[in-house]
């Protein structure tokens, strides 16, 4: 986890590998990385990832939750939280990510989740 | 000029299948896969045929399935996604091999941004903060995918 500044970039379609060295390391970790990760959801310090937009470690490490639990929902994992869809793609995400507690709402409901996929 | 959505290999194979096609471009994502050559992976989700490389996954078609003799001899083919032409045996030197034409692809090793500045869309400059930090309006027109690092580097493979 402590590389996650080091990621320059990521998988870009669900269920494809992940290709950074970076990133391979801390997906292998699987279940053992996901509370760190959830932790780092509100860090919204630029990363070196830019797919389309310019990631936070925040977003990155969503991204390698995703990637870890394939969980049934975005970017809430129990798909119990629908973002609001203005654009119907990355915009959404944005939108809504730059809202007031966003990102505090988002790491309490992985840090909940991943209670439950113990 | 003919614009089509596309989720799989299939697809692709199936819009050049018109013939005489004396250009190709492609927009969506691409890039390099896990130790292993380049891919355009055409589908948003894993699904058989939703990816474009000689990898061999069950999700991959390889650029073999492309009829090289559906294009003219002049043709061309641009990949405008992420790493195209970057990395470790990258899409577009897959296709350029299979289709025997000038195949284009990013070279530049970061993912992409969309632009309405047509110097830089056409490789004139390089990318600076302010074009990461202002995206396209979602009324723009004119719009360029170009890679974020450095300036854009459309390769020929």
């Amino acid at each position: 986890m402590n590389n996650i500044h080091l990621i320059v970039g990521l998988s870009q379609k669900q269920g494809e590998p992940q290709w950074d060295e970076h990133a391979i390391q801390i997906t292998k970790l699987g279940k053992l990385a996901a509370p760190n990760l959830a932790d780092k959801i509100t860090d919204e310090s630029p990363s070196q990832v830019f797919e389309l937009f310019h990631y936070a470690i925040g977003d990155v490490a969503l991204a390698l939750l995703v990637d870890i639990y394939q969980a049934p929902g975005w970017p809430f994992p129990d798909g119990s939280i629908q973002i609001p869809k203005t654009y119907g793609d990355f915009r959404d995400y944005l939108a809504f990510v730059k809202t007031k507690g966003a990102r505090e709402r988002l790491k309490q409901a992985w840090k909940i989740y991943i209670q439950t996929q113990r | 000029m003919t614009i089509t959505h596309i989720s799989t290999v299939a697809g692709m194979v199936s819009a050049v299948s018109v013939g005489n096609v004396v250009y190709l471009a492609y927009f969506g994502h691409s890039g390099p896969t896990r130790g292993g050559p380049g891919a355009l992976f055409i589908g948003e989700t894993a699904s058989p045929g939703s990816n474009l490389t000689i990898r061999g996954n069950t999700n991959d078609r390889p650029a073999t399935d492309i009829p090289a003799n559906k294009f003219r001899t002049d043709a061309q083919v641009r990949l405008f996604g992420c790493r195209g032409g970057y990395g470790t045996d990258p899409i577009a030197q897959q296709m350029a091999d299979q289709l025997r034409i000038p195949v284009y692809g990013y070279t530049n090793s970061g993912g992409s941004l969309f632009t309405t500045d047509s110097t830089l869309g056409h490789g004139g400059r390089a990318v600076r903060q302010i074009d990461i930090n202002t995206p396209p309006p979602a009324n723009a027109t004119n719009v360029w995918l170009i890679p974020i690092n450095g300036s854009p580097t459309f390769s020929r493979f």
